[in-house]
């Protein structure tokens, strides 16, 4: 049996090194906590019309009632920002940026619909600018919801209601257990997120670490210490462990803290996770990150050198993750087959947590597929340490 | 050691070397670069398994008792390979915890190994920052924190400046004067012959002489060791 004393000691002096090491520090810590709410905050803040108008000019060359109606609906819409002018150089203020999007109202605009006819408004932007594809499509609504007024009150002094228009409605019923928009982001979006920052969180520790350590060529003096290696790799593994739950608990605050408090998902009420499933979460957290954590164990030991961990390390992450990608375009119903997919098996099943739909069957095959790939692994990295070979290798 | 024999590949990097050290003396293993001295170092030190052959150090054979053979060795590589960001006392006190020990007793025998290696004022610098001779000495007291019986120092002196050298030659002399055997690899011929009370040169990881310093001159008509080994490399590439 692996002695505590050993693994103890290994764990603090991996521990003191990490928290000297500023790089660790920032990737495991700083990262995962800031990185999701700064890029939803910042999309949020840039997509919302409401913090981001766009700035609209309104060319009116016409002067009479509709127009004037149609311009004080787009000065009070929110996601605008209205001037006003009777002429302008309409191309150059679109290409030279002080306006996002320019309407034009013709001359005798108002007159022409007044007398039961139609004239048309035209909209000028730039369709490679985001903001002024919002502003224009704004603008379009607007001018839609006047013209609809106006469509109505004539129909309605023919004797024609809506629904001689429409006599056919479609009605929508959402089936499944998804209770809510946020839920749906959440289960696509925490399960990749989660098992991407488990892995970022060891992947510093671990690339530095074995393969570090021959670099440095501090394993010989580690090797002829008496304790065997298996406890050397205890130690080490579980401080990779715990940076990688700390890393996944950071990124997971982070990205509720997106998702509820940057109104990401639409904005609800209702808690985005039942706490309920949190423990579920926890424990499939701590699975992938043993594996995870195992396998980056397996390459940094095999490696040369850093450098050459880092050459592994990147391809194998790819490789990792593509499954996890897909499983935003699997249907639930289809999951079950795929959960015996090391890695794969821990997000599908996270996801099925977290929108309620998952079985006693796919938690257990999904969980005795990973632990076996976890069993696996960590035979791998230990024959992989005890090889003088391998560990004897270096540049 | 009876018939060691290390092969990479196919190819002996050590051939069947028979060398008996007795306890209590400074033993020099010499050699051209890759005549097989850090080999021999590493199957001493239970981090290579022998091809062939057997070691026994402290009694313990290196195959069926490495444990006990590794509780027996203080190993200075030829590379310190010290942890960077750990202080002084951190580094020792990681050793000693990994040797079994703690408490007072390993505060003591750090303090001790501080003062005696000169490092005690900068115990609590981070290494990283120590010179080549400070870390050579700290890496000299790592292997000496569990006070073990026998000592494997490879190379100890390369590249440190003259008063580094001297002194880590002093530490070797008082260490042998407390009983304990050191194994010490070498190519500076004058160090082996300042410290070493018998010699082995190697040479292509095979034993080509062995002896004390008197013995060898003796034997191969010439004076000092480094004719004595200049003569025998010579005369084993045909030059």
């Amino acid at each position: 049996m692996p002695r505590a004393r050993t693994i103890k000691l290994v764990a603090k002096k991996e521990l003191i090194d990490i928290l000297r090491d500023r790089r660790t520090i920032i990737t495991a810590l700083v990262v995962p906590l800031l990185s999701f709410p700064l890029m939803f905050g910042a999309v949020g803040f840039f997509a919302n019309p409401t913090s981001n108008p766009s700035p609209v000019l309104i060319v009116n060359s016409d002067g009479g009632n509709v127009s004037s109606s149609l311009q004080q609906a787009l000065t009070s819409t929110p996601g605008l920002v209205v001037s006003e002018a009777s002429s302008a150089n309409v191309t150059g203020e679109v290409q030279g940026g002080t306006y996002d999007v320019v309407l034009v109202i013709p001359a005798a605009f108002s007159s022409a619909i007044a007398s039961g006819g139609s004239a048309n408004v035209t909209i000028y932007f730039d369709p490679n600018n985001g903001r002024a594809q919002t502003g224009a499509s704004l603008i379009s609504g607007v001018v839609g919801a006047v013209s609809q007024g106006i469509a109505s009150s004539r129909l309605q002094q023919k004797g024609v209601t809506a629904a001689d228009l429409s006599p056919i409605g479609v009605a929508t019923t959402p089936i499944g257990k998804v209770q809510s928009a946020g839920t749906s982001i959440a289960a696509s979006l925490f399960p990749t997120f989660l098992l991407y920052f488990t892995f970022l969180g060891g992947f510093y520790f671990m690339v530095d670490d074995i393969a570090g350590e021959k670099e440095r060529r501090s394993l010989e003096a580690l090797f002829s210490l008496p304790p065997p290696r298996s406890e050397f790799f205890l130690g080490k593994y579980l401080v990779a462990f715990a940076l990688s739950m700390i890393t996944a608990g950071l990124g997971l605050i982070g990205t509720v803290f997106s998702l509820s408090e940057l109104n990401i998902g639409g904005g609800q009420s209702a808690p985005i996770i039942s706490l309920g499933t949190l423990p579920a979460i926890f424990g499939i957290t701590v699975l992938a990150a043993l594996s995870l954590s195992a396998v980056g164990f397996c390459i940094s030991t095999f490696a040369k050198n850093i450098r050459e961990a880092q050459q592994y390390m990147s391809p194998i992450f790819l490789v990792l993750f593509i499954p996890i990608y897909v499983t935003a375009f699997l249907p639930p119903n289809e999951l079950a087959q795929y959960a015996t997919i090391p890695v794969l098996g821990y997000t599908l099943l996270m996801r099925d947590v977290i929108i309620g739909t998952a079985t006693v069957s796919e938690a257990v095959f999904s969980l005795a597929a990973n632990l076996l790939f976890l069993g696996v692994v960590v035979w791998l990295g230990l024959r992989l340490l005890n090889s003088e070979k391998v560990v004897l290798r270096s540049s | 050691m009876t018939g060691l024999t290390k092969s990479f590949n196919d190819k002996p990097v050590v051939d069947g070397v028979s060398l008996d050290i007795p306890g209590g003396v400074v033993y020099g293993l010499l050699g051209p670069n890759g005549a097989g001295k850090t080999t021999i170092v590493r199957m001493l030190s239970t981090l290579l398994k022998p091809t062939s052959g057997t070691a026994r150090v402290n009694g313990f054979d290196v195959m069926s008792d490495p444990i006990k053979v590794r509780k027996s060795i203080g190993v200075l590589p030829e590379d310190t390979g010290l942890y960077d960001r750990l202080t002084a006392t951190e580094t020792l006190e990681f050793y000693g915890g990994v040797q079994g020990l703690s408490g007072d007793f390993l505060q003591e025998r750090i303090e001790g190994l501080l003062k005696m290696f000169e490092l005690f004022d900068r115990r609590h610098d981070r290494v990283g920052k120590y010179s080549r001779g400070m870390r050579q000495k700290l890496a000299l007291a790592r292997a000496l924190i569990h006070d073990p019986p026998v000592l494997l120092l490879d190379e100890p002196t390369l590249g440190l400046d003259v008063m580094s050298t001297r002194a880590i030659r002093d530490y070797v002399k008082n260490v042998a004067k407390e009983g304990k055997t050191v194994l010490l690899t070498s190519n500076n011929m004058y160090e082996a012959q300042l410290l070493c009370s018998s010699v082995t040169i190697l040479n292509k990881g095979a034993i080509r002489a062995s002896g004390t310093v008197e013995e060898l001159e003796a034997m191969s008509k010439a004076k000092g060791l480094e004719e004595v080994f200049v003569n025998l490399v010579r005369s084993e590439s045909g030059a």
